[in-house]
């Protein structure tokens, strides 16, 4: 198991140029999807007690997204990848991509259910594609499973799985940004234990 | 927000809290996990968990709060050093649904599993439990009332109810 306490500036740094990599190319599909200029917030690296991740989170924000399931091609490396919009932004997104007046959505039907997994489908194979090219492993995302509902009961499985042996978890924490627009998306992957030390492993590789 | 004037404590996921009267304990965003409410009428003493796992690990390393059995054996012993009679306490019980469609086995079963392991465990310790809103696959806040024992649930999704 991994001993948090010496987790030091190295790692929280390479860690920091993973997320920022992998939100750069998730961005860049986010803004070639909608058509709109997208502002990409600093990437976080978050090391969060279980108890605190739901403040994290937004405890009581109804959010619609996605979650999806992604592995290495040898089973070392997993996660879970956690996109989503607050409410409001996930109507607006659904607009855009239904090509409709900003507004028309009022609520996420079966189609507004497909183009949010979609959207979240996109932006997890980028996500996976950039930290693939910078680790040099194969990592590939599962389909996405939809949800919609309050934020932190939609992290409690996540957690679940990732907090199993562990009192920490870590987050990378990517804010996605539409001024014009006004909706913003969240992008955090929780990687599981075991494959959070491999990762430490190749960063370590390449840097050191 | 039910809290009125009264002071609300939250308990986060893998916490559990004790308060006495008129305390409302808050556990948000209540998905897989289950939040065990314990309240002795008698003395207004109440006790909220948020949990996360249904067993603990064979390791006393890894002993945590989060997981269903040693969150619940803990706070009924410290209910009990507060005053609480075993035959006097009742509990409630919320959470526990399943989130996702489909999604590793593992994690679409937790919040059964999280549901199934806190019923045996109440069993054991023979604490009724008298009202429950469980399963289906929707997240729920719960707000207990240490005044009286009620607990307010409010589904993200599905409107609200008292139980």
């Amino acid at each position: 198991m991994l001993d948090w306490k010496k987790l030091d500036e190295f790692y929280i740094d390479a860690f920091r140029e993973l997320g920022n990599i992998g939100a750069g190319h998730a961005g860049s599909s986010l803004s070639e999807l909608t058509g709109k200029d997208i502002k990409i917030a600093v990437p976080q690296v978050k090391i969060l007690e279980i108890g605190d991740v739901g403040e994290e989170v937004g405890e009581d924000v109804i959010v619609a997204g996605s979650v999806t399931l992604v592995k290495d091609d040898i089973g070392e490396i997993n996660g879970y990848l956690y996109t989503f919009f607050p409410e409001e932004g996930a109507l607006r997104i659904i607009d855009i991509l239904m090509g409709m007046d900003m507004g028309t959505t009022e609520e996420i039907d079966e189609m507004g259910r497909s183009a949010i997994s979609e959207v979240s489908n996109i932006l997890a194979s980028s996500f996976c594609d950039a930290c693939a090219d910078f680790l040099d492993i194969v990592l590939l995302p599962d389909p996405p499973s939809f949800c919609n509902d309050m934020s932190s009961a939609l992290i409690d499985p996540i957690l679940a799985s990732v907090a199993e042996d562990e009192e920490v978890v870590v987050a990378f924490v990517t804010r996605f940004e539409s001024e014009e627009f006004g909706f913003d998306c969240y992008l955090v992957f929780f990687p599981k234990s075991g494959g959070l030390e491999k990762l430490l492993g190749l960063l370590e590789e390449m840097y050191r | 927000m039910n809290g009125g004037e009264n002071p609300v404590t939250p308990v986060g996921i893998g916490e559990y809290r004790i308060a006495y009267n008129p305390t409302i304990l808050r556990a948000m965003g209540l998905g897989s996990c289950v939040g065990v409410f314990l309240f002795d009428e008698k003395i207004k003493v109440s006790g909220l968990a948020h949990i996360l796992l249904p067993d603990s690990p064979n390791d006393p390393k890894k002993r945590s709060s989060k997981y269903a059995d040693v969150a619940l054996r803990e706070m009924i012993r410290e209910m009990e050093e507060k005053g609480c009679k075993r035959e006097n306490l009742k509990a409630k019980i919320v959470g526990g649904a399943q989130m996702f469609d489909f999604m590793d086995n593992e994690m679409l079963k937790i919040g059964e599993r999280n549901i199934r392991s806190v019923r045996s465990i109440l069993d054991d310790e023979n604490i009724p439990t008298i009202a429950e809103d469980v399963g289906e696959n929707y997240g729920r806040t719960m707000e207990a009332y240490t005044s009286d024992g009620r607990v307010h649930v409010r589904c993200g999704t599905k409107g609200e109810k008292w139980i």
